[in-house]
């Protein structure tokens, strides 16, 4: 059991939290009790709870990669912090008696073995065309139904849209802000969340009670982005209400943006898989989207077959937030079997099921760095070509090459090998720390003929297209600015 | 292309988007932009479909004036989004690097609260601090300028602690980052950064060290003074800084001379101990390990002495003040000063006509320095002291005889002192008593007896006879006759639940076994139990802890009446506890139990 380190076990908590907590159980010596079988698959033990009866946990690892805890404390957590004790418990060297596999695990496990069979057997009766996996059915009349509803909803979006620019940014006032806020309310009602979403932005902008001046460009380019989301949506939706049968739009992320949650059986159905990819996050950050009512984790990963920038976005709804994991940065190679692709252009959103991991390796960093864009001319060409749609991502990411980083008087810039430049802005991402204090701290070769993860921005204001490095990838390590 | 024109354009939209596309109809500024865009679209199509739209936005009647304008401006904002300007003003020049080769691997789990705590203000920052700093996830790349800028917060406990505890560990990788941050006109955060700057790097950083101290401002020139204490050859610069008109870096000067120590330096410090503001120079003298000053004093403070027997009215006030000063100065260094000292506070403590109201401070001084020479010489003078000046020294005896006679003849000698309510027997008594707190509280925590052997064993009769039960407490042994009598009379006295007397004699009667303790204690439970509140004494817990098994089922019951939760709830515990334990090893047990309820408590 090599493979349980401390920094593994991290990875398998749900947040810092639980880490801190589980920790602190080993430190107070609550564990009454240690186990390990002999064949050393399976950790259990008992720890010492609030109540009168210590808990009983146990956390099974005949599948390595996904490690099963139990507990039979309340905790909604997975794994809970007993469960993540009993790992550090090992992890640090606490002795461990053997002992045989109690019966009620030995039963899960055979029960998890069957259905294990019966999953396999349906896949391969599959494969070998016995029984096709049934395509998912679609009820018409209800999609019709629905469809009605979101042209609806558009419908109500638009007046709003213009009523909003008929009588001018200036004249909004909190009593505007708060009905704005109910009709964003009212639009809950048809389907369409991820444009009511777009609405709650734009009220969150107006809300901003600072420096009004720069609020209004925002919001003017908000009420552009929603003005054609309602007629590029409209037009789509009356199509396909026209032809029901015809598939979903997987050429943009319209779907996405009007609010629909992609399954993966349907990326699946849709082709949009790509099988065997190996993943090298190179950034990670955590926000808080407002208007969406979510924390969003989100990683930039390279592709280290093709040097493509995908993201992953890991939702956490306000609501079910204390439940569930949240994600971290990743320091090693994610291996996915199945590599779900959304739909939309720009940087494209993935999701995988099952992934292996693996440590990376310096020829992993070569490969990505090997894999940068190496003129800006290109580069900046095809950001502006996307950022040119007023639906697409404001702010792509690229992964491009530099011959150096140098100082301006205004700041920083990268130059390529053909010595044009891109100035930096370190404002583009909210963060605490520093880009400006951070990039003269680092060794001289890193800043000279390395790549670097670069978010772009176009300020409408002064009319600049600017970047912010998120990372810097040498042929030996990945320098993360950000997280 | 004309971006000029474009940006024209986009400030009359933004303008029109603020103001309502309602006043958009027959806009003169807009107006005026539509020939020029018709010119240039000539050559770029593009430009027609701008002036088109900007027409169409001119003649919209009212209501349809906002899908006019949303046409217009989303026209505008593809063509602006593609003419995004990537120029750079000015030649590029190549950064400085510091050469940092710190790894920037720490996950984001830990290393955003840290830097949210390092940048934010609000509570539970340092808590998490202190984290970070035991899991040793401070050593990044990316924490250091934040940990840096730290030195800078308002909340005086983080700085403290990124000084003391980060910034030393993280060593020359922080030298850059203060390096840069470093303002010699700056306010504490960069008296801090001056201080690390010296501590990492020595000798290094000492021109800029010796700059803040001429030319910073004051925290800087306070904190350089400091640092410049260890260097000979800046004598001048402190006997000049010990000259300042401000009292803050007169006092800087002094310490930074005390430690310095030269010739020059000790004149320096006795001239000011002198001065009218003597007093502000006591701490930096007693400081001082070169005790040729304190010598120097001894011989001026033995003058002084003379001059005050000498001088009468406002001339005296003075003069005792100076001498006050002087004693005061010679604070610490006792026992090194031992012989030297000896006969001026002989002298002082034996002039009559110097034991008088208006010295009365200076008496006492002198009376703690006698105790502080510790030779046998001093405290045989000290024994002496008895009975002079109607026993006003008795207290100062005492503590001098308590280091030099035997166990009985401490007790021959002072036993009758201790009687009555007398200002001798008094100050006698509160010496005795901070004598015996001083050993009961050696180990940290607080004993409930005196060691053993260290007494006359006729005290604890003594004090019994006088009625100073809290001293029987701490006296009394296991077999001292009548001493179970006595403190089983006071309970009967008075026997309150939450008393202090009540619990210290109880405990008491614990600690030497007496037989009848435990069936007091319950007596006392089962009487008063209920009247608890809030919490339980510490000394209840660990006594109820020592019952016999046998006990459990009665503490139970009354447990069970207690009318507050928390406290009934304790008590439960500890009925549980009691009844978890082994029934063998009963001496030991005791104790087991207690050390587990220690830990559950902890």
């Amino acid at each position: 059991m090599n493979f349980l380190t401390e920094a593994f076990i991290d990875h398998l908590a749900p947040n810092a939290g639980a880490m801190k907590n589980g920790r602190d159980l080993v430190k107070k010596n609550s564990f009454q009790v240690l186990h390990i079988t002999e064949d050393r698959t399976l950790l259990f033990g008992e720890c010492k709870g609030s109540g009168k009866e210590p808990y009983r946990c146990s956390v099974d690892f005949i599948q390595q990669d996904s490690p099963v805890s139990r507990c039979s404390c309340p905790s909604r957590q997975f794994p809970c912090k007993h469960a993540l004790g009993l790992m550090y418990a090992f992890a640090l060297g606490k002795p461990f008696e053997q002992a045989d596999v109690p019966s009620d695990i030995a039963e899960k496990r055979e029960k998890a073995e069957k259905r294990e069979e019966k999953k396999k057997e349906a896949e391969s009766a599959e494969a070998s065309g016995d029984a096709p996996r049934a395509k998912r059915k679609v009820n018409k009349s209800a999609l019709i139904k629905k469809i009605n509803a979101q042209i609806e909803g558009l419908g109500l979006l638009e007046k709003l849209v213009l009523q909003t620019v008929q009588n001018g940014l200036g004249g909004i006032d909190k009593q505007t802000i708060s009905l704005l806020q109910d009709q964003a309310k009212q639009m809950g009602n048809y389907y369409i969340p991820g444009a009511q979403a777009e609405l709650k932005d734009l009220v969150q902008l107006l809300t901003d009670e600072e420096d009004r001046e720069a609020v209004y460009t925002r919001a003017m380019e908000q009420l552009i982005r929603l003005h054609v989301l309602v007629r590029k949506g409209r037009s789509y939706l009356e199509q396909r209400l026209a032809e029901p049968d015809s598939p979903q739009d997987t050429e943009t992320a319209l779907e996405e943006l009007l609010g629909h949650a992609w399954q993966l059986a349907e990326l699946r159905e849709l082709g949009r898989v790509k099988r065997d990819t190996e993943l090298l996050q190179l950034s990670f950050m955590s926000y808080t989207d407002a208007a969406r009512g979510e924390y969003v984790d989100a990683g930039w990963w390279g592709d280290l077959q093709d040097g493509s920038v995908h993201i992953t976005k890991h939702l956490r709804p306000f609501r079910a937030a204390k439940a569930m994991k949240e994600e971290d940065t990743f320091l090693g190679v994610m291996q996915a079997e199945e590599l779900f692709v959304y739909p939309g252009d720009g940087n494209a959103r993935v999701r995988w099921e099952k992934a292996k991991q693996r440590d990376a390796a310096e020829a992993d960093y070569r490969a990505v760095k090997s894999l940068a864009a190496a003129s800006y001319i290109e580069v900046v060409k095809a950001v502006k070509n996307g950022i040119k749609n007023p639906l697409s991502d404001r702010n792509p990411v690229k992964l491009v090459a530099f011959e150096a980083i140098e100082k301006t008087e205004e700041g920083y810039v990268l130059r390529d090998a053909q010595g044009k430049y891109l100035p930096v802005s370190p404002t583009i991402i909210k963060a605490p720390q520093r880009l400006e204090e951070i990039l003269p701290l680092l060794p001289a070769e890193d800043l000279r003929g390395q790549a670097a993860l670069v978010m772009f921005r176009h300020d409408v204001d002064t009319g600049r297209l600017e970047v912010q490095p998120m990372s810097i990838i040498t042929e030996r390590r990945v320098v993360r600015l950000l997280y | 292309m004309s971006i000029e024109l474009l940006l024209n354009l986009q400030q009359e939209v933004r303008r029109l988007f603020v103001a309502g596309s309602a006043l958009a109809e027959g806009d003169l500024r807009l107006s005026k932009l539509v020939p020029s865009l018709r010119k240039i679209g000539e050559a770029a199509p593009v430009f027609s479909r701008l002036a088109d739209a900007a027409e169409g936005l001119l003649s919209a009647p009212r209501a349809a004036s906002s899908v006019k304008l949303l046409e217009l401006s989303t026209l505008l904002s593809a063509i602006l989004h593609t003419q995004g300007k990537t120029d750079v003003q000015g030649n590029p020049q190549p950064i400085e690097s510091a050469g940092l080769q710190l790894s920037t691997e720490l996950t984001y789990r830990r290393l955003h609260p840290m830097l949210t705590a390092l940048t934010t203000k609000g509570q539970g920052r340092l808590e998490q601090l202190r984290q970070s700093y035991e899991e040793r996830s401070f050593l990044d790349l990316r924490v250091i300028p934040a940990i840096c800028g730290a030195l800078d917060d308002v909340y005086a406990e983080i700085p403290e602690f990124v000084q003391d505890k980060m910034i030393p560990e993280i060593g020359q990788a922080a030298v850059p980052v203060l390096r840069t941050g470093l303002n010699l006109q700056g306010g504490k955060g960069d008296a801090r950064r001056l201080k690390l700057l010296y501590q990492l790097q020595g000798d290094l950083v000492l021109e800029l060290v010796k700059e803040a101290g001429d030319s910073g401002s004051l925290e800087l020139k306070l904190a350089a003074i400091e640092l410049l204490g260890g260097y000979p050859d800046q004598e001048d610069f402190l006997l000049e800084q010990s000259a300042e008109k401000r009292r803050e870096v007169r006092q800087a000067a002094y310490y930074a001379l005390a430690r310095l120590g030269t010739p020059k330096a000790i004149g320096r410090l006795l001239e000011a101990s002198k001065s009218k503001g003597g007093e502000q120079v006591i701490d930096a003298i007693r400081a001082c390990d070169e005790l040729a000053l304190h010598k120097r004093i001894i011989i001026e403070a033995d003058q002084e002495l003379s001059r005050c027997l000498e001088l009468a009215g406002k001339e005296r006030v003075t003069a005792i003040g100076q001498l006050y000063t002087y004693i005061r100065c010679l604070e610490g260094h006792g026992h090194q000063l031992a012989a030297e000292a000896l006969p001026l506070v002989k002298r002082l403590l034996h002039t009559e006509a110097f034991i008088v109201a208006d010295t009365e401070a200076v008496q006492e001084t002198a009376a703690d320095l006698l105790l502080e020479l510790n030779s046998e010489e001093a405290d045989a003078f000290g024994i002496e002291l008895h009975t002079l000046y109607k026993r006003k020294f008795i207290g100062y005896s005492f503590r001098a005889a308590y280091r030099r006679l035997s166990l009985t003849e401490l007790y021959d000698r002072y036993a009758e002192d201790v009687k009555g309510r007398s200002a001798s027997a008094k100050s006698l008594q509160s010496a005795l008593q901070s004598l015996v707190n001083s050993q009961l509280y050696e180990d940290g925590e607080r004993g409930y007896a005196v060691p053993e052997g260290a007494w006359d064993s006729r005290w604890v009769h003594l004090f019994a006879e006088q009625g100073m039960t809290e001293l029987v407490c701490c006296f009394a042994r296991e077999g001292d006759r009548g001493i179970p009598a006595y403190l089983t009379s006071k309970l009967e006295e008075r026997a309150r639940i939450n008393d202090h007397q009540t619990l210290n004699v109880l405990t008491t009667l614990f600690r030497i076994n007496y037989k009848k303790a435990p069936e007091l204690l319950l007596e006392l439970l089962r009487s008063q139990g209920k009247r608890m509140f809030y919490y339980m004494d510490i000394r209840l817990q660990r006594m109820i802890a020592l019952l016999p098994k046998s006990y459990a089922t009665e503490l139970r019951i009354i447990a069970e009446g207690m009318a507050y939760e928390s406290v009934k709830q304790h008590m439960i515990e500890l009925v549980e506890a009691l009844e978890a334990a082994p029934d063998d090893a009963a001496s030991e047990r005791g104790s087991g139990v207690w050390e587990w309820i220690k830990n559950k408590m902890s």
